[in-house]
């Protein structure tokens, strides 16, 4: 099973590495989208089918905060998982962001296997039988 | 932080940043020489008790080198703005790490910015006489300031 995978960062060298990250890892990628703020990645995401998101927390226009709340706050796109890729080391904003639904964070500098041993946490260890949960209504995929 | 506090705290991220995700080692004994820096980077923290600027300055062979390791490319293959976006990056990981010791909510991070330094305006000698001088494969290849700014009062 492959996986739709959303990247939300303003730096185009990050969206490259974790891109690159994601397949050493062996990570299984269907389609690989990218934006560079959290509202380029809402409009992106309308019609897609998304299995999840990776995304940074500054960033200019929408940050990662307002992205998840306008993320988490309405169907159908609520239950996608959000991984943040940060460089914010400030165990209460952290903490913010996992209380606003983030399923967890990785801190940068990251090594691969960081990235891969939570994404397998987050996403049922990759397992090709795990469940894919419900597809939106009326998404064309 | 007391001098020798921020010095070495500033040492281990810059490091351990460059080693991660630049596959890139660098030493602090280096002397400098007054490079001519091509690149400079920069970030805020702010605080309601003040703010702290890190600066960051590099030679163009040096910009060059970690931004293609970074993005898994041949040098040849980039460009300005990959370069850019790839020291914006660096300071952004050197301010997120050397703010995680501070214990008050209230510390932010900018957003980190990075340019071209004019090379024709560049005075010599403003290297090297405060913040830390790190070389690569033997040659001085930047130059890290922290300008710490107190607020006499208000907000942050």
């Amino acid at each position: 099973m492959s996986y739709n995978i959303l990247v939300v960062d303003d730096s185009k060298s990050m969206r490259m590495v974790i891109r690159k990250t994601l397949e050493i890892s062996g990570f299984r990628i269907g389609d690989y989208l990218e934006a560079s703020n959290g509202r380029e990645a809402l409009d992106l995401m309308e019609g897609k089918w998304i299995d999840l998101i990776l995304s940074d927390i500054h960033m200019p226009v929408m940050d990662g905060f307002e992205f998840i709340k306008s993320l988490k706050g309405k169907a159908p796109n609520c239950d996608i998982p959000v991984v943040f890729i940060t460089t914010e080391g400030n165990k209460d904003r952290l903490q913010d962001l996992m209380d606003c639904g983030a399923s967890g964070y990785i801190r940068k500098p990251f090594r691969p296997e960081e990235i891969f041993a939570l994404l397998s946490q987050v996403m049922g260890e990759f397992d090709d039988n795990a469940p894919m949960g419900k597809s939106p209504e009326g998404c064309d995929f | 932080m007391i001098m020798h506090q921020w010095e070495r705290a500033l040492k281990d991220v810059i490091s351990e940043v460059l080693e991660t995700m630049f596959f890139t080692v660098v030493d602090f004994e280096v002397e400098s020489t007054g490079a001519p820096f091509r690149y400079q980077s920069e970030i805020v923290i702010s605080g309601k008790k003040g703010r702290i600027a890190i600066s960051l300055r590099v030679t163009g062979q040096f910009a060059r080198m970690i931004t293609a390791n970074l993005i898994g490319v041949d040098e040849e293959g980039i460009g300005e703005a990959d370069i850019e976006d790839a020291l914006k990056e660096f300071i952004n990981m050197i301010g997120g790490n050397y703010h995680v010791p501070m214990k008050d909510y209230e510390w932010s991070l900018g957003i980190p910015q990075a340019w071209e330094i004019d090379l024709a305006g560049q005075e010599p000698g403003i290297t090297g006489s405060t913040g830390l001088c790190f070389g690569c494969f033997g040659e001085e290849a930047g130059y890290v300031s922290l300008q710490y700014h107190e607020m006499a009062d208000g907000p942050g």
